[in-house]
């Protein structure tokens, strides 16, 4: 593997982790990162959201939801989302504030907005190496399932990336093809 | 850099650096790896920028050269001083020149032959350059703006050109400004009017709050001429962004007027027109001695309009000749002084950013024709009017007075802007006047906005006002807007006191509305000048009229779950009466509505829930919960977040199984409620496929009535899913198969029913049926071989020798022998029991197999081929089905083919076959010749000839003698035959 991936969503629960747990397993060097301003949970209500900080571990949450309400949260597959989660990573990070994990080769984002924020912070970030990042987005609704789909569509993608000499040629056919 | 020392070594390393820097830039121009290019354009696009200076950055170099930070930001401008080897003039040429080389890039033709990837590079440095340099603009955006998404392949061009020129678009460069329709435009292209939009409104308010707060400062020096420049810029650049809707604007203003005209004119009665209603005075008040009496005599009336109001329809009349005997000056007076009494975002939203986007950013708001209505339209055409008054500062001194009145009595048939906004001129001034009078700092200074420079413009006509004689004094202005705030927030205690009250009278308002209405948090300017007048008059007649025009009341969340659990109780049991007076869609809707937006802890699905199951059928349940259904279908589908569509998800979920199971417990069959809900709702979540599969197999094998109506119910919506419902077929097929393998033959035989003679003439289902039946058959024969080889061993040593496959006597008489039936031990009891349920366990999985054989005569074939196979139970099992089955048949071209070449090891399957077409009929020609040429064939058997002999002609028989008599077998029925041929 020679490329340094990122799996970026906005809360750093579902369809980025889904894609780091998948990545992980096949033996990617990989991170992943959310870029909303908190992550959120499905809460009793959609008003009420169970919110968090970044940094709040998936193991606090998922005794925090289990206290609350185990068959609310079994049921609509938070706690299984969590479970596999924490076997993952121990906390969800927010991508601008770890600016600090060094530079990745390849970025996937799982939403237009996500893509716009990494965009725009990968601009504000300081330029040192002067190498290219590709960043490539990948529409993804925010569900069990189509984050599954997604995560294995992103798998063949970085396959793929990972067998062409210079990705720069051809990134192009790569993503027509997919 | 300073030194003026440069020695050799500093020099040559400059040249060498040029050499680099062009070696780089030819680079990116070559065709060759993407990858280098990449790099090379990044390198090109800093070079612009480091050679050309940053109008953001600081001109002096900073005082600390060496700090990393201050090289980072480098800016060519430190250099203006002069420097002995940078000249700015050479370098700014170079980044010219390099820049029109990036451009070519993305012109046509040259555009076409490059990498996508090439080209996003390309567009985010130019944006990049464009925003950094905005001296560029001109030259950049008509490149970008020329470029064609839609002729080059993938998404990401697209995407980069938008967010270029949304990037354009938020420059506050006074430079990017003429490009911002050509930008707009752009974006509405690219699909991303939405964007686009909001950018526009976003620029907008900076930028009139950024030339407000210029106008602010510039008035302190120099008053008139500036903000009158300043606010035409404004105006201007404000009717470039609406661009297309100033039309329509104007068109709104022209109708405002007409609009306003008819308030004061008709006030007509029967309109409860809020105006007119003010006109019911106690008539012998004549507006104009009383006035004169008062110290602010504008306030003083619009007091008495006020309690006017308040008195309702009975003092219509007394208000319209109130109205029709003031002048008109005063009644304008008075619309505008009461136009302060109104909440602050009203007229913000209405005026301002009508005037400035033109309608319908703010909907709900204008629309239904209420009192309030009328009057919010009334007020907030004069205001933006007034508020474009600025342009019109230099032909007003010369207006006369008498056109004011003109205009306001609607007279005269002139409709036009500019008369209109003279109109308003001349009525704002009593308006602004205290503030101008009474000292306008302490409002310059809360607000900081831009109606103090208006007020001051106008403030020295005062005097030419005819009918306003008494300034106001400039004291009692002072105090008061020192003092708004406290009025004002105990205005709105009260507002809110009274509309809490009013609401828990009728609890079934939505509560939305009111958030709705809601004030914006921010001050603006009017709400500087509202609490001026409302303070100034200090009447309590005056706080009448906000509790008129808005219930405004912020809930705590426990307030709002305290009322929302009654409302949805209230239309609950109120449904007869809604129902009866036909509002029952309306009902329903609001129900359904009203579901999604409680919160989960209030339970509004469980309380729904009771009102649909309580009476389902009055109740109208199939379209509450249809309607209940796809609300929260369209919620989880919106996809605004993964919060809200999770949670909808598993609400939906929840209620559709609880009202399913609830129906499937309360309407047995054949009732179709459970039926037609299930093939009306947006989709079936996996637990009610759960529930059906449950309805249609049962767990044990109790077969009370009960279980097997469900079953039948079970299966006829499996049915109706099936035809209505494509996408779940497969799931709907699995549960039918599943049910006709069922250990109880009477489940199973329904299931069959559905799946033999309704599903499979499906052609899409056919073959699935088939691959699932062939896969259980074969199942049945390994499992069961498996088995028995477990329990056969010992004992049954007889039971083996027996004949195979009609070991036990519970079989049914299948025509041929029984032998070996009447040794019967103790140890094959044992086994008996064992077969038995052996023998049901294939029968359960054969049964589907054979079924389908009498709709498709070939599969049967396969059948003959696993016979010799299969182990005794399911040997025996398929003699138990072989009667029925070929009864349905029938000696049909098929079977006839089968029995002509049966696969070798059949041959007991074969004569069974043969026994049950000949009991009881006359074989045709066709088997009796099929019958002959097995024998003849393969079979030498005789005992398959004695079958037939009744059937053959004398000769016939004769010459088969001798094959008779040889025969080995002693079978008992070969003699009668025999002797009945021989006609004894």
């Amino acid at each position: 593997m020679k490329f340094r991936y990122a799996m970026v969503c906005s809360s750093n629960q579902n369809r980025s982790m889904e894609a780091h747990s998948l990545f992980k397993r096949e033996g990617f060097d990989v991170s992943s990162y959310g870029t909303g301003q908190h992550v959120k949970l499905p809460g009793p209500s959609l008003r009420e959201p169970n919110v968090y900080d970044f940094g709040t571990p998936y193991k606090h949450m998922f005794d925090d939801l289990r206290r609350k309400d185990p068959d609310l949260y079994k049921r609509n597959g938070i706690l299984p989302m969590l479970k596999r989660n924490l076997a993952v990573k121990s906390a969800p990070q927010r991508w601008q504030e770890n600016a600090a994990d060094g530079s990745f080769d390849v970025v996937l984002t799982f939403e237009e907005k996500v893509f716009d924020m990494v965009i725009e912070d990968l601009h504000n970030r300081n330029h040192v190496l002067m190498k290219p990042v590709l960043v490539i987005n990948l529409e993804v609704k925010d569900n069990h399932e189509e984050a599954a789909i997604g995560a294995r569509l992103a798998l063949l993608l970085c396959q793929e990336l990972e067998s062409f000499e210079a990705w720069e040629e051809s990134i192009n056919m790569c993503l027509l093809t997919l | 850099m300073y030194s003026n020392e440069l020695d050799t070594s500093l020099e040559s390393s400059w040249s060498w650096m040029l050499k680099f820097r062009d070696e780089i830039c030819s680079l990116a121009f070559k065709p060759g790896s993407d990858g280098r290019r990449l790099l090379a354009l990044k390198f090109m696009e800093t070079v612009v920028l480091l050679y050309t200076p940053d109008p953001n950055g600081s001109s002096d170099p900073p005082a600390d050269l060496d700090s990393e930070a201050s090289v980072k930001e480098f800016n060519i401008s430190w250099l203006r001083g002069g420097h002995p080897i940078l000249n700015i003039g050479d370098l700014s040429i170079e980044a010219s020149q390099s820049l029109g080389l990036l451009l070519d890039q993305l012109r046509f033709p040259t555009v076409k032959s490059l990498n996508n990837l090439i080209i996003i590079m390309l567009i985010n440095s130019l944006s990049a350059i464009a925003s950094k340099r905005p001296a560029f603009y001109g030259r950049i955006l008509p490149v970008l703006l020329g470029l064609d998404p839609s002729s080059s392949s993938g998404k990401g061009v697209h995407h980069a050109l938008k967010s270029a020129f949304l990037s354009c678009l938020n420059c506050t460069h006074p430079g990017a400004v003429p490009w911002r329709d050509r930008l707009i435009d752009a974006l509405r292209e690219l699909k991303a009017v939405g964007v686009a939009e909001h950018a526009a409104i976003e620029l907008a308010s900076q930028n009139s709050g950024s030339l407000e707060r210029k106008n602010d400062s510039l008035i302190t020096q120099d008053r008139k001429p500036t903000s009158k420049a300043l606010d035409d810029i404004r105006n201007d650049a404000s009717r470039k962004r609406t661009g297309m809707e100033e039309s329509t604007d104007l068109l709104e203003d022209k109708m405002s007027v007409k609009r306003m005209k008819s308030v004061p004119v008709t006030s007509d009665g029967s309109t409860n027109d809020l105006s007119s209603d003010q006109g019911r005075v106690p008539s012998g008040g004549s507006g104009a001695c009383k006035m004169e009496e008062d110290s602010g005599p504008v306030q003083q009336l619009v007091g008495m309009f006020g309690a006017l109001v308040a008195q309702g329809e009975k003092a219509i009349a007394s208000l319209e000749i109130l109205i029709s005997s003031i002048s008109a000056d005063l009644l304008a007076e008075v619309v505008i002084a009461n136009m302060r009494n109104f909440p602050s975002n009203l007229p913000q939203i209405e005026g301002d950013n009508e005037q400035l986007f033109g309608r319908g950013s703010c909907p709900g708001m204008s629309g239904s024709n209420s009192e309030f209505d009328n009057l919010t339209l009334l007020l907030t055409n004069i205001l933006s009017q007034s508020s474009a008054v600025p342009q019109k500062d230099s032909g007003m001194d010369s207006l006369p007075s008498a056109a004011n009145e003109l205009e306001l009595r609607g007279t005269s048939g002139n409709t036009d802007v500019p008369g209109m906004s003279y109109v308003m001129e001349e009525a704002s001034v009593p308006t602004t006047t205290p503030a101008s009078s009474g000292g306008h700092a302490p409002c310059d200074t809360e607000n900081g906005s831009g109606t103090p420079s208006d007020v001051i413009d106008v403030g020295n006509e005062e005097s030419e006002i005819p009918g306003l004689d008494l300034p106001v004094p400039k004291d009692e202005l002072v105090i008061t807007s020192l003092g708004s705030t406290e009025l004002k927030d105990a205005s709105q205690e009260q507002v809110s006191s009274l509309a809490r009250s009013s609401l828990e009278l009728l609890p079934s308002v939505s509560t939305d509305r009111s958030e709705e209405l809601s004030p914006r948090a921010t001050v603006t300017d009017l709400s500087c000048v509202n609490s001026l007048s409302a303070t100034s008059s200090g009447l309590s007649t005056q706080l009448l009229l906000p509790k008129i025009s808005a219930p405004v009341i912020s809930l705590s969340d426990d307030q709002l779950d305290n009322l929302q659990k009654p409302i949805l109780l209230r239309i609950t049991d109120t449904y007869k009466q809604i129902a009866t007076a036909g509002g029952s869609q309306v009902c329903l809707s609001v129900l359904a509505y009203l579901g999604v937006k409680f919160p989960l802890d209030l339970e509004p699905w469980k309380l729904l829930q009771t009102h649909i199951l309580s009476d389902y059928v009055n109740h109208e349940g199939h379209e509450l919960t249809l309607r209940v259904l796809y609300r929260l279908y369209g919620e989880a589908e919106e996809d605004h977040d993964f919060v809200s569509s999770t949670t909808a998800k598993s609400v939906y979920e929840m209620f559709l199984l609880t009202v399913a199971e609830t129906l499937r417990d309360s309407f047995p069959w054949p009732d179709k409620c459970l039926n037609r809900l299930l093939v009306e709702v947006p989709y079936l979540p996996d637990s009610i496929l759960k529930l059906l599969e449950g309805m249609c197999s049962p767990g044990g094998s109790n077969k009370d009535n009960n279980n097997l109506e469900r079953v039948r119910q079970g299966l006829s919506i499996v049915w109706s899913l099936i035809l209505l419902r494509p996408p779940i077929r497969d799931a709907c097929l699995t549960i039918a198969l599943k049910s006709a393998i069922h250990p109880v033959e009477e489940v199973r035989d329904k299931a069959l029913r559905l799946v033999v003679n309704k599903l499979y003439p499906l052609p899409s289902m056919s073959r699935q049926i088939e691959a699932f039946a062939w896969e259980v058959l074969v199942s049945a024969a390994n499992a069961n071989t498996a088995l028995e080889s477990c329990d056969a061993d010992g004992a049954n040593a007889e039971f083996k020798d027996s004949d195979m496959g009609k070991p036990s006597n519970e079989l049914p008489v299948v025509g041929t022998s029984s032998k070996g039936l009447s040794a019967v031990t103790d140890s094959f009891s044992i086994s008996e029991n064992i077969s038995s349920s052996l023998l049901a366990e294939g029968q359960r999985r054969m049964a589907l197999y054979f079924a389908i054989c009498t709709k498709n005569h070939s599969l049967f074939r396969q059948i003959f081929v696993i016979y010799e196979s299969t182990s005794k139970a399911v040997k025996q099992a398929v003699l138990h089905h072989i009667p029925k089955l070929v009864r349905a048949i029938g000696p049909s071209p098929e079977l006839l083919q089968i029995l002509s070449d049966p696969p070798t090891g059949s041959m007991k399957l074969v004569m069974q076959v043969l026994h049950t077409l000949i009991d009881g009929t006359t074989p045709s020609p066709e088997l009796l010749s099929t019958i002959k040429k097995l024998y003849d064939t393969k079979v030498k058997d005789v005992e398959i000839l004695i079958l037939i002999l009744p059937f053959l002609p004398k000769d016939e028989v004769l010459a088969m003698f001798p094959h008779l008599v040889n025969s080995p077998v002693q079978s008992p029925t070969v003699a009668p035959h025999f002797l009945n041929v021989c006609g004894v």
